[in-house]
């Protein structure tokens, strides 16, 4: 169930139908906002030797999510929230860096929105949310990338890596 | 647009006008609620040197919020990468004028060796409706020749990342 521009009302009396779509449905809309939500849970982690920026997994579902959003609810752009909570780990020190796409179009330029220093051997977590502004209503990928200044990261994934078997997660939801 | 207390409903008819504030606007009010949001892309990274609490954008008050809410919750977010040149740095929110910490030596956020994320959310209950201002700020524990520091998308090598601040009414 989407989102319709509320009507505005004359004095021509109020329909059954016109209730049910203005105000039941958008406000279910407002209850349960289009979202995906990856529950990082792989047979192995996720590596990365990679020093430009690439897909961790372009599956859709996993590090990629395609929603519908609705914008401002009145026919202009909107707000969607994009979160990731991961943990990382290296055998070597290194770097790591973070960024998102939008339909194929970089959020967050040069390096990046993160950059985070892993010293080898130590676990160092990552997580953030942040609002992607003006989001036209319509269909949108949202993808999360990742590069290391050298070296290879790992990003975990609960793959029963003794001592590192930890479950992070990506997702993206249209703020409201 | 805003947000108008709903009424109870009673068995009067109400006209369109009453109909179109108490549906049409408070659904787009909780639509688009108040937010405000600045990802950084600086000409030099942001810096602090300063063992009292300053704000993280000194310079050009970008992370300084002011806007109007309808009345209730707000949260918080950063999502960014600190560091700090020996000792640590302290993160903290100004919400009108008084720190979350609200004390000279407390924060809400450690920035402590290199290249950390120093993300956060903080959720802010029972704003009364009206303006208020929001302002990232921070300061260096021991200060001198020691510092923190936010790579702002100055194009530093190796941290040219691009740090977000927003804030958002929650419903």
């Amino acid at each position: 169930m989407g989102w319709t521009i509320p009507k505005t009302w004359t004095n021509t009396g109020v329909r059954r139908g016109e209730l049910n779509t203005h105000l039941r449905d958008n406000l279910l809309y407002l209850k349960y906002p289009n979202c995906g939500v990856y529950d990082i849970k792989e047979t192995s982690d996720y590596s990365t030797n990679s020093t430009s920026f690439t897909d961790i997994n372009a599956t859709e579902g996993k590090f990629l999510h395609t929603i519908t959003t609705y914008g401002d609810g009145n026919g202009g752009n909107g707000d969607v929230f994009v979160a990731l909570n991961a943990t990382l780990f290296s055998t070597n020190s290194l770097s790591v860096f973070f960024r998102i796409l939008m339909d194929g179009v970089v959020q967050n330029a040069d390096d990046g929105l993160l950059v985070i220093f892993l010293a080898a051997n130590v676990m160092q977590a990552v997580s953030f949310l942040i609002p992607i502004r003006n989001v036209a209503p319509g269909s949108h990928a949202f993808k999360l990338q990742w590069k290391v200044s050298a070296n290879t990261a790992v990003l975990l994934a609960n793959a029963g890596t003794s001592g590192r078997d930890i479950k992070g997660q990506f997702w993206v939801r249209e703020a409201s | 647009m805003g947000w108008t207390t709903p009424i109870s409903w009673t068995n009067i008819l109400s006209d369109a006008s009453h109909f179109n504030e108490q549906i049409r606007d408070n659904l787009l009010a909780l639509k688009q609620p108040p937010t405000a949001h600045y990802e950084a892309n600086e000409s030099s990274n942001f810096l602090t040197f300063s063992t009292t609490y300053d704000d993280v954008d000194n310079v050009g008050s970008q992370w300084t919020f002011t806007f109007t809410t309808n009345g209730g919750d707000v949260l918080i977010g950063l999502a960014a990468t600190g560091r700090s040149i020996s000792s640590f740095s302290l993160l903290d929110v100004s919400v009108d004028g008084t720190r979350i910490a609200n004390n000279a030596s407390g924060g809400i956020r450690q920035i402590t060796g290199t290249f950390m994320n120093v993300s956060f959310l903080r959720w802010i209950r029972g704003l009364s409706a009206g303006s208020h201002t929001f302002i990232l700020q921070w300061k260096h524990n021991t200060g001198g020749a020691n510092f923190g520091q936010i790579p702002a998308g100055a194009g530093t090598s190796g941290s040219d990342v691009h740090p977000r601040f927003w804030v958002r009414e929650v419903s």
